[in-house]
């Protein structure tokens, strides 16, 4: 890790690190909240420390354990994850669809990572309308769906 | 017929704040203009600037005013997030739709070309930017991609639709639609964009910036064209920028005191403007109508430049843009004096309302009171300490013929005669509050003002009004003596003005609020039948008094 965080700071973004976001992963949220189109979006931070940038869209044939999957999997990097997930769940037999936001900030990920990550939270966070829940997930207990129905629910009682 | 008839009003200028540009609209028909301050709406004549309307339905203070593609409404905005969209056709402007789009305060808005939606941008917590159907408030797009608050907004004025908005976070964004969507975001700023405008053909658009930079973009697809006067354009902050009719010119207005005429095919600057070399000549706002074009300092001062002339503008308008707290007529009436709560004092042609402000070193704080004597001026300001503070419930009048004080404090009135430059007291008077006590000019009456009048006949010192001194439903700020001593008025905090002859409650109970969601200050007599008010609101209005 011997990039600088703050090149250039204040431009493209006025976010705290300087890191900016790029368009696309504003264009695929939208495709999520207006049309559905996929299960869930994950962002990372490009390796050159500029930009938020899309990693994964996954298609409805995925599930949850597969999103699981893949935020261990970037543990297992030592990285971090912000991640959006389209929730549908039934309440009293009323189908419901929430939009949940995550911050994946494993334990074993570094701190420079960490530090990143939430630094930048709010440049990507702020340009997303809709988010019903808010999850900051640290270990594994903070992943269970139990934990995000959980979230999503009481956003809505 | 009622007791006041309204003759002019001499409009108060835009209230600015230093660093904030300032957003001044156009009229579709190229006659007026259109600014804001406190909580009401200005619509100006912009060649003949004595002819001004003043819209005052807001609650809260206003920000930003346009007028729709189809020039029936005008929609205007505040403090708190609230759109009112009202008509322009009628007197009384009617009002059509109310919203509340933000949670903050509106910056700025825009109408889309068929007058049917519109986008208004600002703070908020959440959202900083809405775009809805006006007569209905149905949301027509998502506005997203900005972090920090938004300062400007324009919308393209032929199809297919677009709109550009500039914001807080140094970015530019671009929208498609309706309904919009987020198209793209625009990174060329290093700094707070503050304004983006759209030629009117729509081919192009343009933001300026506090970098003090100013891009062209490609007004259908948004792709970067060009950056104009490269390497900066002005030394300072870029406030507001405006197209001429043919779009192939642009007017800006800077923080570094000038204003500039760019060649937008060339990017070369075509004229500058030098404004003045003070911190109050900052140009916070820009608008090009027809051969208009228009500037506001941060003083308020609107300045109408002149091409050929850049150094010395055309037509300056000035005035006042704080609460006016004094005002005082010459003795034949063509003249007067009127003070702010800024310290600034205005001279006036009672007649036409020609004005130029006093030069030299002034009050750097409110002026309470002026007085005129011969040649002189006499003012007294709160200048310096706290402890001139409670001299503002504390109101002292002299009599006539200067043998005799009056003085009127929280609790009491006090009479004193005058020897020798020596007070002593003479009667002691209960009256509780008194705002304002003022004899007649024949020096037969004394009246004192509270929350009722009082009107003592000095041969007898009997109260003469009685009971019929509660006209007002709230406590009276001022009052005033004609000149023929016969009449007087009084004003107060409930906005109302009322007339009194010789102890008698006169007229019928007021109906026209004076200076609306606002108070007079100070009243003075033009001549026998007429009177002009001084408001908190900044305006002068100048009534006519029927016998």
């Amino acid at each position: 890790m011997s990039q600088k965080l703050h090149r250039n700071p204040g431009r493209h973004s006025a976010a705290a690190s300087g890191v900016g976001v790029a368009d696309e992963c504003m264009q695929v949220f939208q495709e999520v909240k207006m049309k559905h189109k996929w299960l869930y979006i994950i962002y990372r931070i490009s390796d050159d420390h500029k930009k938020i940038i899309v990693e994964e869209k996954a298609t409805h044939d995925k599930t949850y354990n597969d999103f699981v999957m893949r935020m261990k999997s970037a543990e297992a990097k030592k990285q971090c994850r912000y991640a959006v997930f389209d929730v549908r769940f039934l309440q009293n037999d009323m189908p419901q669809e929430k939009l949940a936001f995550f911050l994946w900030s494993p334990d074993g990920a570094t701190v420079k990572q960490k530090i990143l990550y939430t630094t930048s939270l709010k440049a990507l966070r702020k340009k997303m309308e809709g988010i019903t829940a808010e999850i900051q997930c640290t270990d594994d207990s903070d992943l269970t769906m139990s934990n995000v129905l959980e979230r999503c629910l009481n956003k809505y009682t | 017929m009622s007791t006041f008839t309204l003759k002019s009003t001499y409009a108060s200028l835009p209230r600015t704040t230093r660093g904030q540009a300032l957003v001044i609209n156009g009229d579709p028909k190229g006659e007026n203009f259109l600014y804001c301050n406190s909580s009401n709406v200005y619509i100006r004549n912009i060649e003949n600037s004595s002819v001004s309307d003043v819209y005052h339905e807001h609650s809260k203070e206003t920000t930003v005013a346009k007028y729709s593609p189809s020039r029936f409404y005008i929609a205007s905005a505040d403090k708190e997030g609230k759109v009112r969209v009202w008509d322009t056709v009628n007197q009384e402007h009617i009002l059509k739709k109310e919203h509340h789009a933000l949670s903050g305060a509106i910056k700025d808005l825009d109408w889309t070309m068929d007058s049917q939606k519109i986008i208004v941008v600002g703070e908020g917590r959440e959202r900083f930017a809405r775009a809805f159907t006006f007569d209905s408030g149905n949301s027509v797009g998502d506005m997203t991609g900005h972090v920090k608050s938004i300062n400007a907004v324009a919308i393209k004025q032929s199809r297919p639709m677009r709109a550009a908005t500039g914001s807080e976070d140094y970015t530019t964004v671009f929208y498609e639609g309706p309904p919009f969507k987020f198209k793209c975001t625009k990174p060329e700023h290093t700094n707070f964009v503050n304004c983006v405008r759209y030629s009117p053909d729509g081919s192009i658009f343009i933001s300026g910036g506090s970098d003090g930079k100013l891009f062209m973009y490609d007004g259908s697809t948004s792709d970067f064209i060009a950056e104009i006067g490269e390497p900066k354009a002005h030394g300072g902050s870029i406030f507001a920028i405006c197209f001429s009719q043919d779009g192939k010119k642009l007017l800006s207005a800077s923080g570094d005191k000038t204003a500039k005429i760019w060649n937008i095919e060339e990017r070369v600057v075509e004229t500058e403007f030098v404004l003045g070399k003070q911190v109050n000549d900052m140009q916070l706002g820009c608008l090009w109508q027809g051969n208009n074009m228009i500037t506001v300092s941060l003083s308020g001062y609107i300045n109408y430049l002149d091409p050929e002339n850049p150094n010395q503008p055309k037509k300056i308008i000035k005035g006042h843009n704080k609460p006016i707290t004094s005002v005082v007529v010459t003795e034949d009436g063509s003249r007067m004096y009127s003070a702010g709560s800024d310290g600034l004092i205005i001279s006036w042609d009672a007649k036409t309302s020609d004005c130029d402000d006093f030069k030299g070193k002034g009050h750097t704080n409110q002026v309470s009171d002026m007085v005129l004597d011969g040649d002189y001026l006499i003012t007294v300001s709160m200048d310096d300490t706290i402890r001139f503070n409670s001299l503002q419930s504390l109101d002292y009048g002299i009599n006539p013929s200067g043998t005799e004080v009056a003085v009127g404090s929280r609790t009491r009135l006090y009479i004193f005669s005058l020897n020798n430059g020596t007070l002593s007291e003479v009667k002691t008077l209960p009256a509780q509050e008194v705002m304002d006590v003022q004899y007649s000019p024949d020096g037969a009456y004394l009246v004192a003002a509270r929350n009722k009048a009082l009107m003592y006949n000095l041969a007898e010192w009997k109260d003469e009004i009685g009971n019929w001194g509660e006209q007002h439903t709230a406590k009276i700020t001022c009052l005033k003596w004609s000149p023929d001593s016969r009449r007087f008025v009084t004003a107060s905090l409930d906005s109302y003005l009322v007339l009194w002859e010789l102890g008698k409650f006169v007229g019928e109970k007021p109906t026209v609020k004076a200076h609306p969601l606002s108070h007079v200050n100070k009243i003075g007599w033009l001549d026998n039948n007429t009177i002009v008010t001084a408001g908190q609101d900044s305006n002068l209005k100048i009534w006519a008094v029927s016998e």
